[in-house]
């Protein structure tokens, strides 16, 4: 991996004209979280869909994956918090160490990895309870707190995913009334209220309208303050505005990874310029 | 060489004329064969009620509306009351209900998030199978199987064990005659068992594999999962579920008729011998030889298409109602 041993503070994603953006997402070259090497995963059907993946994600730092459908980019993510143990037959091989501890061990406990691992979705996914119960419930999961540290919580909660002004006054109503950009906005904040070390964000703004979408890219950004985010998205603008690293991923092979702004505007591989720039996928 | 064409003209043209009369025909005939149909079952359905409301006419007449709530049945004196089949009917229902529903939404969450894919088919075969024995084997089977079993060690049990406790113990007092409310209350449960399951299992699999998954996202357990995302999110379209089962067990016949006692007594204990409105009807037609007699059973089948057909239309609504949720 090629990374400018620049000393000015890195900027964290930039728009396609190349122009640098204003937010920063961090000061230094964080160390790495996640790392990957050497993956492969199979589906039942015998389907080779990872192949030889190796890359690391860094702590505090927006990871983007692009490519083509198909191309093994949510598969990769579902790996990350072991949802494809929910499907008997698919198989792994590889290591993905968090930390430094293998998660593909088989004495991994997957409720605390998933505790830590938050994760979510192309479409909203808010559970049928109460806006507040649908925060509350994460958290109570794993920790005993008394109602007034839990109210705190929620709010901390909802405050982060900007979310807070817009549902204070009806909390206790059902989370299937939000619209679709607020629902998703409640499952993200679902995710940050476990205090997870790592986010999946699987395409989460793919079913919103362009007013949700830059919302929830704003909170992708203020979030990686905090969190080593992954991100799949099929939005060339949104993993070069969200993201630091982008992994250009083909045919379940890693083709490029770099920084963002290499990837977009001097990739070294043929096919991640083709890509990028429209001419397929 | 102008009139040829013309007439040759004029004869496709009569002719595609006649296909499309022809399939105009066929059209109308078609729409007149479903319409038919469909106002056929309508029809019936109305003429059953008419009926029913008609011969039970001179019953209503002669007890007036405290039919429903009289206890006694005594053919030689031609006195009659619905209250002791409505009791045995609720009741053996509503056994059938606390023992299947629970048994059944067990079977479905096994089959649906646990079960490992190649056991699926088999075991859900199973369940269904159990829908396709005729309620005259059931019958047979609880009496000559069930009951003395029932009879020598369930009956025995329950009253020793909970007998002499204070207030439940009446339910569980009297002798083991092995029929009874709770025998029937038994079969029915196995008789309803594979219609509340298949629906259930179809309602759980209604649920968004994404919202599963997130669900499980979060680190919480298979039970966590059923307890707190899946039975709330499929509630309405189990509440369908349990009607459905609850409109079988309410209007079950013949595996009633065996097991049951058919005694038109009230008695607390659920180990008592009993009847329902159903069992009453089948066991007693034949000998029903006054007109009073007669009408008063035909009353029993109207009350029973009331209760049945409301606990169908809550069914059906309910049902609705989570398809739009």
């Amino acid at each position: 991996m090629n990374m400018p041993a620049d000393t000015q503070t890195p900027t964290h994603g930039f728009d396609l004209q190349g122009q640098a953006q204003t937010f920063v997402q961090g000061d230094t070259e964080r160390p790495a979280k996640v790392a990957v090497k050497n993956v492969d995963f199979w589906y039942q059907n015998g389907h080779h869909v990872l192949k030889g993946i190796d890359l690391e994600l860094r702590d505090k730092t927006v990871t983007a994956f692009i490519g083509p459908s198909g191309c093994g980019k949510s598969t990769l993510l579902r790996i990350f918090n072991r949802m494809y143990d929910l499907y008997p037959g698919q198989k792994v091989s590889g290591e993905v160490l968090l930390d430094g501890r293998n998660i593909l061990s088989p004495s991994e406990d997957l409720n605390q990895l998933r505790a830590k691992v938050g994760m979510v979705f192309q479409k909203p996914t808010p559970f049928p309870m109460s806006i507040y119960e649908n925060i509350a419930f994460g958290i109570r999961l794993y920790e005993k707190i008394s109602k007034a540290d839990m109210n705190n919580r929620v709010e901390q909660a909802l405050r982060e995913t900007a979310l807070w002004d817009e549902v204070k006054d009806k909390l206790h109503q059902s989370g299937l009334g939000l619209s679709g950009g607020q629902q998703q906005r409640l499952c993200i904040a679902r995710a940050v209220a476990v205090r997870p070390e790592v986010l999946l964000l699987d395409e989460p703004a793919s079913a919103l309208d362009p007013i949700s979408t830059a919302k929830i890219e704003d909170l992708i950004i203020k979030l990686a303050n905090d969190y080593c985010i992954a991100i799949v998205t099929h939005n060339m603008q949104q993993a070069a505005r969200t993201s630091l690293y982008t992994a250009f991923m083909y045919l379940g092979e890693l083709v490029e990874f770099d920084k963002t702004e290499k990837i977009f505007t001097a990739p070294t591989q043929q096919r991640t310029n083709d890509y990028v720039t429209g001419r397929f996928g | 060489m102008t009139m040829m064409t013309d007439t040759a003209l004029n004869g496709s043209r009569a002719r595609a004329e006649a296909i499309s009369r022809r399939m105009r025909q066929q059209d109308r005939l078609f729409f007149w064969l479903t319409w038919g149909s469909a106002t056929g079952v309508v029809l019936v359905l109305l003429g059953v009620l008419v009926s029913l409301l008609w011969d039970s006419l001179p019953a209503f007449r002669h007890f007036g509306i405290a039919f429903i709530w009289t206890e006694r049945w005594s053919p030689a004196k031609d006195i009659f009351g619905a209250l002791a089949p409505i009791y045995g009917t609720l009741v053996t229902s509503a056994i059938a209900m606390v023992i299947g529903v629970p048994v059944s939404f067990g079977i479905a969450i096994f089959l649906t998030e646990i079960c490992p894919k190649r056991l699926r088919r088999p075991i859900g075969t199973a369940i269904e199978l159990l829908a396709g024995i005729p309620s005259i084997i059931y019958g047979l089977w609880g009496f000559f199987v069930l009951a003395p079993v029932m009879q020598q060690v369930v009956q025995p049990f329950l009253i020793n064990t909970f007998g002499d406790l204070p207030g439940i113990g009446i339910l569980f007092s009297g002798a083991p005659y092995g029929i009874g409310l709770l025998t029937a209350g038994l079969v029915l449960a196995i008789m309803i068992l594979p219609f509340i399951t298949s629906v259930s299992r179809d309602v759980f699999n209604t649920v968004p594999v994404m919202l599963r998954e997130s669900a499980y996202g979060m680190g919480m357990t298979t039970w966590e999962v059923v307890r707190y995302i899946i039975i709330p999110y499929t509630r309405l379209g189990l509440v369908g579920g349990i009607m459905v089962g609850l409109g079988r067990a309410l209007g079950e016949t013949m595996a009633v008729t065996f097991v049951i006692g058919n005694s038109h007594h009230i008695r607390a204990s659920l180990l008592s011998p009993a009847t329902t409105i159903s069992a009453a009807i089948a066991n007693e037609f034949a000998e029903a030889t006054s007109p009073l007699y007669t009408s008063s059973l035909i009353a029993l089948g109207l009350i029973l298409f009331f209760i049945t057909f409301s606990v169908l239309a809550l069914a059906k609504w309910l049902i609705g109602r989570t398809e739009s949720f």
